[in-house]
């Protein structure tokens, strides 16, 4: 039996979509389409595909655990929040269709434990789960019908704080700059 | 979230829960029943 390195989660910053999942309102990730569960934590699974020799048409995927050094496989969190903002500002969840409506982005802390890779900016890991969710209280999101204060109360359901942050989540800066008042203010 | 290269691996065990969990339903523990009184019936 080897003992761990560490017996305190790792924090981290990350970003999500917030969207009407069939269960309800959930974070979903922003890159890949992991819905993260309440209550339970999200467990990393490697995404990436690689040619099944000799069929070198067909792809299978890759067979080890996340996260590994050679791969970028595992669940991302970076080390300071204008790493993880540059993510609720852009449009890269445009790159696949979404399976659910966009309601919203949000922002926040996460814990990450099991196997982590420590990167330059942040880390990736076996084992995730939000410890504080902010949710920009400005931004127009088109499909969005929901207020940003209602779904304060529809993520509760993950059973940690959800805060609305006086900031545009089109404005990577100032959603940092909110966070900052925030966590000044605490 | 881009986050660079890989600097070293390590394992994290966290001592309490990150997650915070549904409270289990613990089963209802059944009253204890009163001991029957013996009936009263007339000697033969």
């Amino acid at each position: 039996v080897k003992a761990p390195d560490y017996v305190e989660p790792i924090i981290a910053w990350r970003a999500w979509l917030v969207v009407a999942e069939e269960e309800g309102i959930r974070l979903s990730s922003v890159v890949y389409r992991n819905v993260w569960p309440p209550r339970c934590e999200l467990e990393a699974t490697c995404h990436r595909t690689v040619f099944a020799f000799p069929r070198i048409w067909q792809k299978k995927p890759t067979d080890h655990p996340a996260p590994t050094e050679r791969c970028r496989c595992g669940i991302h969190g970076a080390r300071d929040a204008d790493h993880a903002a540059s993510y609720v500002t852009n449009e890269l969840w445009q790159d696949e269709p979404l399976h659910w409506p966009l309601l919203h982005r949000a922002i926040g802390r996460v814990s990450l434990w099991g196997t982590l890779v420590e990167c330059a900016d942040g880390w990736r890991a076996s084992y995730a789960y939000p410890q504080r969710i902010y949710l920009p209280e400005h931004g127009e999101i088109d499909e969005a019908p929901v207020e940003p204060a209602q779904l304060v109360a529809a993520l509760a359901g993950y059973g940690v704080p959800v805060e609305l942050i006086d900031c545009d989540l089109t404005d990577g800066d100032a959603v940092v700059s909110a966070l900052g008042m925030r966590a000044a203010a605490r | 979230v881009e986050i660079g290269d890989p600097e070293r691996t390590y394992t994290v065990e966290p001592l309490e829960d990150p997650v915070p969990r549904e409270p289990s339903q613990a089963p209802k523990e059944a009253p204890e029943s009163e001991p029957a009184e013996p009936e009263k019936v007339e000697a033969e």
